[in-house]
Order: C-alpha cells, then sequence, then structure tokens
C-alpha cells in the first residue's frame, strides 16, 4: 500500500517537531542532536535526519507525518522526506535573523512540487517579534505568483496546527 | 433607481471611506449612489498610483472617469482633491448624477419578502431591502463608520462587557474571547443591529484609561468586521456587488484570528486559485449559495477580493476545470478522512 | 567546535589512519550536527556533504537503537557494491567516518577506525 505523508520543514526553531508532537499519536521518533554552531546560541538540539510521527485515520490507514532538518546543508534529507509527499506544511520563525529569505530557501527548494501539488505556510513566534508583518509575505508571495495559503501561527496550540493541515487538505481538494 | 460609482486602484483606506461616505451622502443629500464594481457608469481612479495612471491613460476616452489625485495635473474634467472629504465629493456627485440617466435597481422577490425578518430578536425595518446587506445596520458598519471617523468610542450591547474602538489603533477592546470559537452568546454581539448598540464617544485618553483599568484585551478591529459580517447578513448579497462579477481573492485570510468555520476554507482555497462569480463558487466547492454569499461578503469588506472583468478570455477561468473535477475519488475520501481525524468536519 | 591546535592533531591521526592502513582510502570526523572538523582521502570524495550526511545517519542509529533498547550504536557500516562504509561515534558529539573500495576489508577498516576513534577521544579529552 502506498505510504500517505504529509512533511513539515521550514527554518530551524520554527517548531517543526512541536507542531508533529501536538498531533501525532505516538510519541514522535527524533533525531535532534546537541547544536555546535552559531545556532546553538538560539536553540540547544537541533534535528539532523527526521521527526517523525503518525495520526490513523478511520479506515485504520495512517497518516504519517515527516519533519525535515532545517538548514539547507541536510537538504538531500529534504529530497528523501519528500518522496511522494501528500502535502507540504512551510514554517517560518519570525523571529529569525532573515525570516523572508528563509520562506524564500524553501519555495525556491520546493517550488516544482509546489506547483503540482500545494503548500501551507505558518508564520510563528510572531509574538516575540511583530516584524516582518503579514503584509510583507502576501506582498512576497504576490511577487513570486505563489497563491498560497499562509496564516501567523503558534504551533504550541494544537488548533493552530489543525487549522494549517485543513487548508492544507482544502487546497488539495478544491485549488487546482 | 441609482447611480452606480466603482473606483480604480484606490488605497484601502479611500476604499473603506468611499464605501461609507456613499451611505451618509446619500441619506442626508437626497442622492442615490451605489458602489458597483460591474456595472458603474463611473470610475473614480487614484491617479497618483501608477497602476491607476495606466488605467487613465487607456480608458480616458471610453469610460467616464474621475481623477482622484493630489493635484489636477491631468486636466481632468472630473477631478476630486485627496485627502477625501464628505462635502467636495458630494458636491461632485451630484452634478454628475445630473449629467447621468438612473440605473433601475434589482428588486427582484421584493414583493414576496415583505414580511418583516427576524434576527437577534429585533425585526428588521420594511424599508430595508431584503435582498441586499447594507452594513450600516449592523456592528460591521458601526466600526467602519469609527475607523473613518477615527473616533475612539465604546459601544455596549445589553448583557455585553463594553467594547472600546480605538480606530487609530485599528483596535478594539474587550473582555477576553476566542474570535475562533465564539460562544453563541457572542455570537449575538456580532450579528447585533446598529441601533441595538449604544454608542458613545470617548476621547483617546478616557478609553486607554478604562482599557487598562479593566484589563481589556485588544482585537483586529477588521477580524470584528469580518464577524460581524458573516453573522448578520444571512445570506443576503452585500450592496452595490452582484452574483454575477467573476472574483477571486487576492490573499488568504488570516484565519487564525478570525471566526470561521470548516466551509470556509474550501471556499478561500477555491477562490484563491480560481476566478469565479457567486453560483460557480458554490456548484465547484457544493457549498450553500448563502454560506458563499456571507464568505464573499466578509472578504469584500475586508478588501480581499480581486474583481476579474472579462470571465471568458480570462486564463485563470477555465470553465472546463470547474465540471470536471480533476482529483480521483480515492483522493478525495482520504482527504475526508484526515478532516474527520481532525474533527473539521 | 573544536580549536585550530585540535583539529591540526586530529587530522595528524587520519592521516596516520591511511598511512598505516593502504586499504582505507578516505577518513572524515564530522560533529553530530553535521559540521566537518577534519578530513583526510587518498582520491577525491566530496566530504563535505559526506560528513553532514554521516551526522544524519548516525543519529538514525543512536534512534534506532534507543528505540529497539539496544544500548548504544557502536556503528553503522554501509556495505556497497563499490565498497564500505563505516560510521562511528568518537564521543558524545563527534563521528568518524571512514571507506574502503576493498569489498572484503570490512574487519580491518572497523578495527582500525575504531582504534583511531579512541585515539582522537583521547586527544580531545586531554587537551
Ligand atoms: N513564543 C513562541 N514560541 C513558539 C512558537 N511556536 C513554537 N514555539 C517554540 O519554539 C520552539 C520550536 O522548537 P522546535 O519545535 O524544536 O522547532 P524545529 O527546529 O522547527 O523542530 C519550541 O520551544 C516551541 O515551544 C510561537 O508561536 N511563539
Ligand atoms: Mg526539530
Amino acid at each position: 500500500m502506498k505510504e500517505i505523508k504529509l512533511v513539515f520543514t521550514g527554518s530551524m526553531g520554527a517548531g517543526k517537531t512541536t507542531a508533529i508532537s501536538a498531533l501525532s499519536e505516538i510519541p514522535v521518533i527524533n533525531t535532534d542532536v546537541r547544536a555546535t554552531d552559531e545556532a546553538a546560541l538560539r536553540k540547544e538540539r537541533t534535528t539532523v535526519a527526521m521527526d517523525y510521527g503518525e495520526m490513523t485515520l478511520s479506515d485504520g490507514q495512517k497518516l504519517r507525518l515527516y519533519g525535515t532538518p532545517g538548514q539547507e546543508r541536510f537538504s538531500y534529507m529534504w529530497k528523501i522526506l519528500m518522496e511522494g509527499a501528500l502535502g507540504l506544511i512551510i514554517l517560518v520563525d519570525n523571529a529569525g535573523e532573515h525570516p523572508l529569505q528563509d520562506l524564500d530557501l524553501y519555495l525556491t527548494h520546493f517550488r516544482q512540487y509546489i506547483d503540482s501539488t500545494s503548500a501551507v505556510i505558518g508564520v510563528t513566534r510572531m509574538d516575540m517579534a511583530e516584524q516582518p508583518g503579514l503584509d510583507e509575505y502576501y506582498d512576497y508571495l504576490a511577487q513570486k505568483e505563489l497563491q498560497l495559503p499562509i496564516f501567523s501561527v503558534d504551533v504550541r496550540d494544537r488548533d493552530n496546527v489543525v487549522m494549517m493541515l485543513e487548508a492544507l487538505v482544502a487546497m488539495l481538494e478544491f485549488a487546482y | 433607481m441609482h447611480n452606480t460609482l466603482s473606483t480604480y486602484a484606490l488605497e484601502k483606506r479611500d476604499k473603506l471611506f468611499i464605501s461609507s461616505m456613499l451611505e451618509l451622502t446619500n441619506k442626508k443629500f437626497g442622492i442615490n449612489w451605489a458602489l458597483d464594481e460591474t456595472n458603474a457608469q463611473v470610475t473614480l481612479v487614484d491617479v497618483d498610483q501608477p497602476t491607476g495612471a495606466n488605467f487613465w491613460e487607456a480608458y480616458q476616452s471610453e469610460k467616464k472617469l474621475i481623477a482622484f489625485a493630489n493635484t489636477n495635473h491631468l486636466r481632468a474634467s472630473w477631478f476630486l482633491e485627496k485627502p477625501l472629504r464628505v462635502q467636495p465629493f458630494t458636491e461632485l456627485l451630484k452634478k454628475l448624477s445630473e449629467t447621468l440617466p438612473l440605473v433601475a435597481t434589482e428588486e427582484v422577490g421584493r414583493a414576496e419578502k415583505t414580511t418583516a425578518q427576524t434576527r437577534g430578536g429585533v425585526q428588521r425595518t420594511l424599508n430595508e431591502s431584503a435582498q441586499h446587506y447594507d452594513p450600516v445596520h449592523y456592528l460591521s458598519g458601526v466600526l467602519q463608520t469609527a475607523l473613518l471617523a477615527q473616533q475612539a468610542q465604546v459601544v455596549s450591547f445589553s448583557g455585553f462587557d463594553p467594547l472600546y474602538l480605538v480606530p487609530q489603533e485599528k483596535r478594539c477592546y474587550t473582555v477576553t474571547m476566542n474570535l475562533t470559537r465564539l460562544t453563541p452568546a457572542q455570537k449575538t454581539l456580532f450579528s447585533a443591529r446598529a441601533e441595538q448598540l449604544l454608542q458613545r464617544p470617548v476621547t483617546l485618553e478616557q478609553a486607554r484609561s478604562a482599557i487598562a483599568e479593566q484589563e481589556l484585551k485588544p482585537y483586529d478591529i477588521y477580524a470584528f468586521i469580518w464577524g460581524s459580517a458573516l453573522l448578520s447578513a444571512d445570506g443576503r448579497l452585500l450592496t452595490g456587488h452582484s452574483m454575477q462579477s467573476f472574483v477571486r481573492l487576492k490573499q488568504w485570510p488570516n484565519f487564525t484570528h478570525l471566526p470561521r468555520e470548516p466551509a470556509h476554507m474550501k471556499l478561500a482555497a477555491f477562490m484563491l486559485k480560481n476566478a469565479a462569480n457567486i453560483p460557480r463558487i458554490a456548484s465547484a466547492t457544493q457549498l450553500p449559495l448563502a454560506t458563499v454569499i456571507d464568505f464573499f461578503n466578509a472578504c469584500a469588506l475586508s478588501n480581499l477580493l480581486l474583481t476579474q472583468k472579462a470571465q471568458s478570455t480570462s486564463p485563470t477561468m477555465n470553465t472546463t476545470q470547474l465540471v470536471d473535477k480533476p482529483i480521483s475519488s480515492e483522493k478525495r475520501g482520504l482527504l475526508g478522512n484526515i478532516l474527520r481525524r481532525l474533527g473539521r468536519t | 567546535m573544536l580549536s585550530n591546535l585540535e583539529k591540526v592533531q586530529t587530522t595528524q591521526l587520519l592521516k596516520s589512519l591511511l598511512q598505516n592502513t593502504s586499504e582505507i582510502c578516505a577518513a572524515v570526523v564530522t560533529t553530530l550536527d553535521g559540521h566537518l572538523c577534519a578530513k583526510e582521502q587518498r582520491d577525491e570524495y566530496a566530504l563535505e556533504r559526506l560528513a553532514t550526511m554521516g551526522s544524519t545517519l548516525m543519529s538514525l542509529g543512536d534512534t534506532i537503537t534507543a528505540e529497539l533498547k539496544m544500548g548504544a550504536c557502536r556503528n553503522i557500516i554501509s556495505e556497497n557494491e563499490g565498497g564500505i562504509v563505516a560510521f562511528m561515534h568518537i564521543n558524545q558529539d563527534l563521528v568518524l567516518v571512514t571507506l574502503t573500495q576493498q569489498l572484503n576489508a570490512l574487519g580491518m577498516l572497523l578495527a582500525h577506525s575504531r582504534r583511531c576513534a579512541a585515539e582522537i577521544a583521547k586527544l580531545l579529552h586531554n587537551t
């Protein structure tokens, strides 16, 4: 049977692991290790292979949730994990140094997939950094001619994570 | 019978100003102008904007246009000076209406609808069109007017904590509420009619000290306008809009802080990618017409809609796409299963 | 992560590993979060990428053994048509990746690599 999976990607510390934990029925399998570089200043541990969680659907099928490592040097994992994915969730840490550049990295890298399928974007930690505001993200998307759902989210709140998935499902069903 | 106006390249603020101003001027000066993006006799163009200047260039000979700018550098015969003020605007409209024929107001089915409907225990006045949704009669209009007037005020509604409007911050303040999951009681506030709301102007300082004292929480005023539009229109189309115009979403609504239902995600997804008129949107999403119209109104009042002119030639509008859905029934079933698992059906 | 002196000393240990065992054709020390610290090779491999992937694989190995409650993961072996790659912990934060093109040299690869890893661990522990 074909594997059904959703992939969470995005900048380091944006909340991929937290989002998957909010949904998963099983304890999230994660491959976080101690960060040794400048990133360690912001976050002690970083994902180097993947996060993995599961949800069981009513017909017994498993919906698999994968989180990718954030940094570009792990982009080979992005490709491996995206193989056959049903949809993509991109999280951006608004409190990071260059959130719009971060978004650009993922949108550029996943552009082909997004154009043929869809994706949703969640901007996290807006409570820690108000700027850039959502308007700047809208402008950026318009400039790239991308029509994608974008939300300000706090992934510690399960409702926010559910909302992103709901938007993703709607995009897959109605946006063609 | 009325005259119709549309706008082009106006800033959001000006656009909101105009729609509220029309309401005021019509009553006061005995003229009758409506916003109509598809069937306008006259178009107000912000020619200080590059897109507006291009539009002017392209259409000045074939359409009746009003130049809206700081100075009349284009020597337009119809000119409105910035910033927008009520008096010059109404005088201009008055003069214009003398040069134009009147358009018949759509009144289909009005005859059967003369019995007043009830909402929130209050009867709709008989002279109010049963067919169209006019924000001035509801909380949404009260909020819009407050934004327009830039006047802080406190709004009371029976049984509710006060709602402080601080348009200078584009915010309103009240007790803690989860906008995404309104309680039935809170819904009555959002569907309240203007005459049920007691408005009292206050100074900014008074508002701020009351907010601090009562530890009120801030909310985006547009989220309240959105909620009120959704909950008070009851499937009636916003005045000045047509069921037949082709629209799409300019950007995704930030549902994180908006009252919402599962249907709204479907509508947003469809309308983000497709330009279509209301009946088509309803059939593509298989949602009731009233749900589509309520959502349409909320988007229109939040300035999220793009009106598409030529439906048949538009590359984004492919009618065959709407007929045979490209996703397999297997995939549709899977997506439905996911929503069920998330408890969102 | 490593000081310059430590990098030089570590590279020296990799050099002697390759000198003493002609079958080993490249060796890399990487942090567990994928940054290359030291390298030595006979051929032209893309060792930066190998370093990052080594960290991915090592932490997957750790995750698997933890999941199965099999204690610490000693090493991961990848046997391939054109040779063998071994991944092993030096300490909590560092990983050694070594490779050979000899298909029958697994025992030798593991033995020498393990000794080298222990030497590096000792060096860093003492400095
Ligand atoms: N203040 C704040 N913290 C957040 C928000 N979203 C996530 N976090 C926190 O940010 C951290 C994100 O870490 P993690 O999920 O490991 O990010 P990952 O690197 O993308 O996997 C966690 O400590 C979360 O609790 C948010 O909106 N606001
Ligand atoms: Mg993580």
